[in-house]
């Protein structure tokens, strides 16, 4: 009897404990461990220290914080916009100050980009991460910033700003609290680490790389390769095929220099080169052993980096004073990549403007007697040379003027989340850069961005600028990413300096060609004179204005500064706007900015309904051709959100461009290089029976001009009727169709804010991609009177965290083109009480 | 009746300030140790009703300073799951700790103290009975 006794005893156990252990054991393990993308959900639901927390943080600091290091107490006063007002002794405890609050705010950004610049993404991410992270190391930007962390002068100002800096960053992770740790932590399941200073460095090098790492060549040598030198020369061209340079020319504006695009038939030439067009095959099939970071195609696609900025002379504003507007387009996100702020050490520093969460400087703003803002200038500062190697698969040594050179050689490991390792690279160096590979070929590759930007050094310094000369002279230093920059002084001078330093290459050769790595004759000779840097100063125009535009006509300059520049529609839209504008004010640039008009459109549209007439009188416009060009004659060629006609014009531009450049597809379709530039196309329309116009996928027919453009207007309308249904029924409203999204970095909608309406279309002063994704990152306006006042705004907010009034608050504001205006109180007591939002006091000593 | 009611507010109030000062893995100890002891009827059910009690009256605290719901939607939004289940997860997850624990230290304790079942209540069949007694024993 008492064994079955025993049996029931253990089988009550075993059921009464089996099912509630299994249960614990879940519980337990989904508490500790991630799942998934599920995040440890003890830590995460945890209403302490959890993500709840999150909704307890406090826009403002509870103050005094203490940071070590700081020599007098440090008065901060928060607007309510967010932007933090910091008076400081001394320029060390004005960037410790801005360091605390960049982490503050934003400290997920600050770790996130300088993870993903130095290429650690693994160690929060895992395998998932690898390939992002080797294209970032192998590019060479983490060895880039450590040399120039190594070269800093930790003795001089900046070197100590900038110890400082990391100070201020380190003073708030040492003080975080579980229940302060921003919400990506939480969802990543990871901890915030220690701020070194290379950081700083990194993301410098991580805007370098956004905006400087621009490679033509790969797409110049298919093109040449597929149909001639020609032909390549033309839709890679050096100068742009209209003009409308930053530098204001003697001759009238805009200049259409054409563009000379020889009429060979196409498939001759393709048959001529049929081993580059299999190579660009191959290429196109697999880009996994490209250079990393960019796609190889040819011509550029236009560059989505669509900044803008002008100057106007007192000459020609309605107060007599200077005003200046810059809005630089970069990638939008939430939070934002930039962080404003008011810095003010008495005698040395009072500037105002726009900063990287990261670094401690002023990047876009103003002082009390000067303003600027940049635009990239897309200067090629980057070359290829294809090296000969002792090994492929090891290389110890590259051929070098028949010398053998060693290769230094960097190991990269990548680790998980534990710390292992969890693949390793080799990473080498010829005296030129890094090597990468490429269709079987060793490239090294020499780029300006890796030998030592001095580019927050010099935003630093401008910051004390007095006046445009002395701007201009600090400048000078920058070195990279060249940038375009609009600068204005009270005492209204205005200038524009396209600063960086421009590489000369070997006498007859440009930087679209992969140079032979084997001699040193294929080596810079040299950079470009400052003195020759494209420079204009108080012009007689009255006013200046840069849009990414090749800086100079070619005309007065044979400098080599690079190739494939965007067409300046915007540069020619701002500069007819300004032309026509003798009495600019700040209400007028503000809407400048925003302005729905498009000077491609302009170009364009006339075009389409023009071949449309002829074909028509011809007997050859079908129906909806006709119609097409009847809705798009009511067009008035404007961009505004409740516009109905945008939508059909830029359907058939987009039917046009893979009419026009068919002969760039591979002969299966399977592949095309990037279209050529809109000016190449818009140059075209000059020469109705080049065969370019020809579609060869129509072997029966040959194409002309009309008759494509015809076509594509057509199409254009049948796409747009087919998804927004007929032009009656209200759905081809602009706003409707084309909107700007601004992604968190961790792409969740919920913390992004997608589908806000914008006026602009492509190719206006505010331009938005199909994506929506780019956009004006920073809008500001400033006028330059006796006391000066600015105006701006960005899309986001100053917060990173999502639960924060100032996470999103300035979006409306940006979607509707508006701008806030921006205090500049002298004095922690200047602001008056109804603006305060709150007051911080920053002190020396250990918590 | 109001002697358990009583347990459980006191269970809960040790959850929350356990949570408050350790972290969320003071829950499964508690409730382990609430099991262990064996007191009243349901200790596994008293203890999940506790923890949940317990968590939610933090979260509830919190919400008069902060706006949980925007948590709540924001989480679950990460999540890709409704707004309201981060909150309710804030609640089951203590609860099934808890439970969880207690009743396993309760089914092992017996068999700890070697007392071959005697006190076998903590394995609920669903009888009531005064506190510690438990339902009647199987062998």
């Amino acid at each position: 009897m008492r064994l079955p006794a025993t049996r029931g005893r253990w089988r009550t156990i075993g059921v009464g404990i089996g099912i509630p252990a299994l249960l614990l054991a879940a519980l337990l393990h989904v508490g500790f461990r991630r799942v998934g993308l599920v995040p440890p959900l003890g830590p995460l639901l945890d209403p302490i220290h959890g993500v709840w927390a999150v909704a307890l943080q406090s826009d403002v600091p509870a103050g005094p914080v203490r940071i070590p290091g700081v020599s007098d107490t440090v008065d901060v006063v928060f607007d309510q916009r967010g932007v933090p007002h910091i008076f400081a002794a001394t320029v060390e405890d004005a960037a410790r100050a801005l360091g605390y609050l960049h982490a503050y705010h934003r400290l997920f950004q600050l770790e996130l980009q300088t993870r993903a610049t130095a290429g650690r993404l693994t160690e929060w991410l895992g395998d998932q991460a690898l390939g992002a992270d080797r294209e970032q190391r192998q590019l060479g930007l983490a060895w880039a910033a450590e040399a120039e962390l190594a070269a800093l002068d930790t003795a001089s100002e900046f070197g100590r700003v900038v110890a400082a800096y990391a100070d201020g960053v380190n003073a708030r992770v040492a003080e975080l609290e579980p229940r302060d740790i921003p919400l990506e932590y939480r969802l990543l399941g990871v901890q915030p680490i220690p701020w070194d200073m290379l950081n700083t460095f990194l993301l410098i090098e991580r805007m370098g790389y956004t905006l400087s790492y621009v490679t033509p060549e790969f797409g110049y040598e298919a093109l040449t390769e597929r149909f001639g030198r020609e032909v390549a020369d033309a839709l890679v061209p050096v100068n742009a095929a209209i003009q409308e340079p930053i530098v204001p020319s003697r001759r009238p504006m805009p200049a259409i220099d054409g563009v000379a695009l020889p009429g060979a038939a196409p498939e001759e030439q393709r048959s001529r080169g049929a081993g580059g067009a299999e190579r660009a095959a191959r290429q196109g099939g697999s880009a996994a052993d490209d250079p990393p970071g960019r796609p190889p195609a040819g011509p550029s696609a236009q560059s989505r980096e669509a900044s803008n900025n002008w100057v106007v002379s007192g000459s020609r504003t309605a107060t007599g004073y200077p005003l200046l507007a810059g809005d630089p387009h970069l990638q939008m996100t939430l939070p934002a990549i930039w962080y404003e702020a008011h810095l003010v050490v008495p005698g040395r520093l009072d500037v105002y403007g726009v900063t990287f969460p990261g670094a401690p400087a002023v990047a876009i703003g103003f002082n009390r007697d000067v303003a600027w803002s940049f635009t990239n200038t897309g200067a090629d500062g980057i070359d290829f040379y294809a090296e000969t190697l002792d090994d492929p698969e090891r290389p110890e040594a590259y051929l070098l003027d028949s010398v053998w050179q060693p290769l230094a050689s960097r190991v990269e490991e990548y680790r998980d989340r534990s710390g292992s390792v969890i693949a390793t690279d080799t990473i080498r160096f010829t005296h030129r850069g890094p090597v990468v590979r490429r269709d079987g070929r060793a490239l090294s590759m020499r780029w300006t961005a890796l030998e030592g930007q001095e580019a927050i050094s010099a935003l630093w310094d401008i910051g004390g600028a007095r006046s445009v000369d002395e701007w201009l002279g600090t400048m000078l230093r920058f070195r990279a990413p060249i940038q375009n920059g609009v600068v204005a002084d009270r005492a209204g001078t205005i200038a524009v300096l396209s600063a960086g330093r421009y590489p000369i290459r070997p006498t007859g050769t440009d930087g679209r060609t992969i140079f032979d790595g084997s001699t040193s004759a294929s080596d810079w000779v040299g950079n470009l004179a400052s003195d020759r840097a494209p420079l204009s100063r108080n012009p007689t125009q009255g006013y200046l204005a840069s849009a990414n535009q090749q800086p100079l006509d070619p005309r007065a300059s044979g400098d080599y500064l690079g190739a494939d520049w965007p067409t300046p529609w915007r540069a020619m839209r701002i500069n007819q706007l300004l032309r026509a504008d003798s009495a600019v004010t700040v209400d007028a640039m503000r809407r400048f900015q925003t302005d729905p008009g498009s000077a491609r459109a302009d170009w364009f549209a006339p075009a389409f309904l023009e071949a449309v007439v002829r074909e028509s009188h011809a007997g050859r416009a079908a129906p909806d051709a006709i119609r097409a060009a009847d809705l798009l004659a009511e067009w008035d060629r404007r961009y505004t959100k409740g516009n109905e006609r945008a939508v059909l014009f830029e359907e058939a531009m987009r039917a046009l461009q893979p009419a026009v450049w068919d002969e760039l597809y591979a002969n299966d379709d399977s592949w095309r290089f990037g279209y050529p530039g809109q000016d190449i196309l818009a140059a075209l329309l000059a020469t109705p029976d080049n065969p370019w116009w020809d579609d060869r996928r129509t072997p029966d027919a040959v194409e002309t001009r009309d008759a494509v453009l015809t076509a594509a207007l057509a199409a254009g309308f049948r796409a747009t009727r087919d998804r927004y249904g007929d032009p009656a029924e209200g759905g081809w409203r602009w706003d409707r169709i084309r909107f700007a999204n601004v992604w968190h970095p961790l792409r969740v909608p919920v913390l992004s804010a997608l589908d806000i309406p914008i006026q602009g279309g492509s190719g206006t002063l505010n331009p938005s991609s199909g994506f929506g994704t780019h956009g004006a990152s920073w809008r500001m306006v400033v006028s330059l009177g006796p006391e000066i006042a600015a105006w701006g705004v960005y899309p986001g907010g100053q917060s990173g965290n999502p639960l924060s009034r100032w996470y999103r608050d300035r979006i409306p504001k940006w979607s509707a083109g508006e701008l806030d205006s921006l205090p500049v109180p002298a004095s922690p007591e200047a602001l008056g009480d109804e603006l305060v939002a709150g007051r911080l006091q920053v002190v020396g000593g250990a918590r | 009746m109001r002697r358990q009611l009583l347990a459980v507010v006191v269970l809960a109030a040790a959850m929350a300030l356990g949570t408050w000062w350790l972290g969320w893995w003071v829950v499964p100890v508690l409730g382990a140790a609430w099991g262990a002891a064996r007191y009243g009827a349901y200790p596994s059910a008293t203890a999940g009703v506790a923890a949940a009690l317990g968590w939610m009256g933090l979260v509830g605290i919190a919400a008069l300073q902060g706006p949980m719901g925007g948590v709540s939607r924001m989480v679950g939004g990460v999540l890709s799951v409704s707004g309201w289940v981060p909150l309710a997860l804030t609640a089951l997850f203590p609860a099934g700790l808890a439970a969880a624990s207690a009743r396993v230290s309760a089914a092992l304790m017996p068999v700890l103290e070697g007392t071959g079942g005697r006190h076998s209540g903590p394995i609920e069949t669903g009888a009531a009975g005064p506190p510690g007694a438990g339902p009647a024993e199987e062998d």
